[in-house]
């Protein structure tokens, strides 16, 4: 694109010049209803909205990148981070090349429903549209639910005070836990394919081998329990793994995998936290470090 | 030449106001006021700077700013006001996909401009010709055209002839990619917009970062929480707008928490 026809992409209205990038969980709110009831609408319009919050991992700060490409013959200040992968190929499997670029992360598909959640788990989006934005009504964005773990407990101090994109919100603002400074973040360069729903319909079976990149470390969403191993199993009425659920771990063929596989089942996994409650107010209050490690050894299971 | 800066050149230090209410109400009545986006990025950075050193941040002076100048503060704003904001959204072009991708809004990546003169001189298929360098005030008048091609519009706002209009109809295309490529090299830029391989159908996509759709709050959530304090508190709207822009939220915040508690949230006895 040429300089001056950039330039008047940003005279024209936004949605005209291509989609925006926004803030992640920032949700443009319609204007407030003037009722007499204004207790209703106050309460109405605070419940309704909520954000989904989609990567509880913090990148590191030291590891910056930056997204940029209209800056021309510019040599962009990015340096390469290291890429953390949630699942690492084996050695056999192609290694991920070096990123000298943003690359951006990929998202797990929206799950079917969302059971009711209890009022400390909703987050409370604030945001009103002006009445007058006639030319930015398009750019509206649809809204989002934000979800907090069970596993990570919700202080009235912890909840964001204005904006759902607060200190507490973004990766990589909450300061990490002493016993995870050795982890490594994910990069800001480096796109990270996040881990997809537990359910999946079965038409999306037949395109795992194409979602899961060989030497990614990336490993495609794993079929539901039960749900479509019926039409898979083997004769000896046991289901197996599907050989292309593997090949994003071990570097043999789909063929010779499946010939060795031993039939496994695993219809149900459960994980069990028993700890004791906290016995003073200021255990309680102190933020729980141990249950911040436990979520985060939860999360990437 | 120019290369990477972080802070343009010839651009005096900015100085945000005071974020009270008042200023924030300021700003978001000048967004909503606007007809265009130049308009509004002119009133928004009228009504958040104080100043540019020591020269009075005013409409007229906020016009006259290099079009990159005024996207450069736009973004340093944001990143002043929201400096934990880090990763952004958008969808991809082709296949629709949401993706994440972080961008750090405090080093906008910015470019000089390569020469030291404010006009471009470009010899033409009508003579030579001097173009200025495209402004605040060029894009404002810009958006008010109907969509034709854009180097030709701005061939016709920034040249510097006495009959620029009639002579930018006349311009070939040739004459048009010199046009571009001089006013090009005498303008600074900033990267405004992204160009990505989406992680999902690996084709190439791209999205705007426009601070005006994120950074400047919004009149109606303003009026909300100035709306609970005052019933809650019976507060005056000038002591309300008085307070800081994260003070005013706190307290609103702190009464809705307490309405959904049960607890009554009101001034006591």
């Amino acid at each position: 694109m040429s300089f001056l026809s950039r330039l008047a992409d940003r005279a024209r209205p936004p949605a005209a010049a291509g989609p925006l990038l926004m803030p992640k969980g920032f949700v443009a709110r319609q204007p407030a209803a003037v009722r007499r009831e204004e207790d209703a609408a106050e309460e109405e319009e605070v419940a309704s909205r909520a954000i989904r919050r989609q990567q509880p991992e913090a990148p590191e700060e030291g590891e910056e990148g930056v997204a940029r490409a209209a800056a021309p013959e510019e040599p962009e200040e990015q340096s390469a981070g290291e890429v953390q992968e949630l699942r690492r190929a084996d050695a056999g499997t192609e290694a991920p090349e070096p990123e000298d670029e943003a690359r951006p992360l990929r998202r797990a598909p929206v799950p079917a429903t969302e059971p009711a959640e209890t009022d400390e788990e909703m987050r409370a989006v604030r945001r009103a549209a002006a009445g007058g934005e006639g030319e930015d009504e398009a750019e509206v964005q649809p809204a989002r639910f934000i979800r907090r773990a069970e596993e990570v407990p919700l202080d009235d101090t912890d909840r964001p005070l204005r904006q759902p994109f607060q200190s507490d919100l973004a990766p990589g603002a909450t300061p990490p836990h002493p016993d995870l400074a050795t982890e490594e973040e994910p990069s800001n360069l480096q796109a990270l394919r996040r881990d997809a729903a537990p359910s999946l319909p079965a038409q999306a079976e037949a395109n795992m081998p194409d979602r899961a990149a060989p030497g990614s470390g990336l490993a495609g969403p794993l079929p539901p329990s039960g749900a479509g191993f019926a039409d898979r199993s083997d004769g000896r009425g046991a289901a197996y793994f599907e050989p292309q659920y593997g090949s994003a771990f071990e570097p043999r063929s789909a063929a010779a995998a499946s010939a060795e596989l031993t039939p496994v089942i695993i219809d149900q996994l459960d994980v069990l936290i028993h700890e004791p409650a906290p016995s003073s107010p200021a255990a309680r209050a102190a933020p729980d470090h141990g249950r911040m490690l436990r979520a985060r050894y939860l999360r990437r299971l | 030449m120019g290369g990477a800066a972080t802070h343009p050149a010839g651009l005096g230090n900015p100085r945000l106001r005071d974020m009270t209410g008042a200023t924030e109400l300021a700003a978001a009545e000048a967004v909503a006021a606007s007809r265009t986006r130049p308009e509004a990025v002119t009133a928004v950075l009228a009504a958040l700077l104080e100043s540019l050193d020591a020269e009075p941040a005013t409409r007229e002076t906020m016009r006259g700013l290099p079009s990159a100048a005024r996207e450069w503060l736009l973004q340093w704003i944001a990143s002043r006001t929201h400096p934990e904001m880090r990763w952004f959204e958008a969808c991809c072009e082709q296949c629709g996909e949401p993706y994440d991708l972080s961008i750090d809004l405090s080093r906008p990546a910015y470019r000089d401009s390569n020469r030291a003169a404010a006009t471009a001189t470009v010899e033409t298929s009508l003579g030579t010709r001097q173009f200025a360098i495209p402004t605040g005030e060029h894009e404002e008048r810009l958006a008010l055209l109907s969509g034709g091609d854009p180097r030709r519009d701005l061939a016709g706002l920034c040249g510097l002839s006495s009959d620029a209009e009639a002579e930018a109809l006349r311009f070939d295309a040739h004459d048009l990619a010199l046009i571009d490529e001089a006013v090009e090299a005498a303008s600074p830029d900033i990267a405004d917009s992204v160009s990505i391989l989406c992680p999902c159908c690996k084709s190439e996509t791209s999205g705007r970062i426009d601070p005006l759709k994120f950074a400047v709050p919004r009149e109606g959530d303003i009026l909300l929480e100035i709306h609970q304090i005052a019933r809650a508190y019976g507060w005056p709207l000038q002591d309300i707008l008085r307070l800081k822009a994260r003070q005013r939220a706190v307290c609103a915040d702190l009464i809705l928490r307490e309405r959904q508690a049960g607890r009554p949230a009101g001034r006591r006895p």
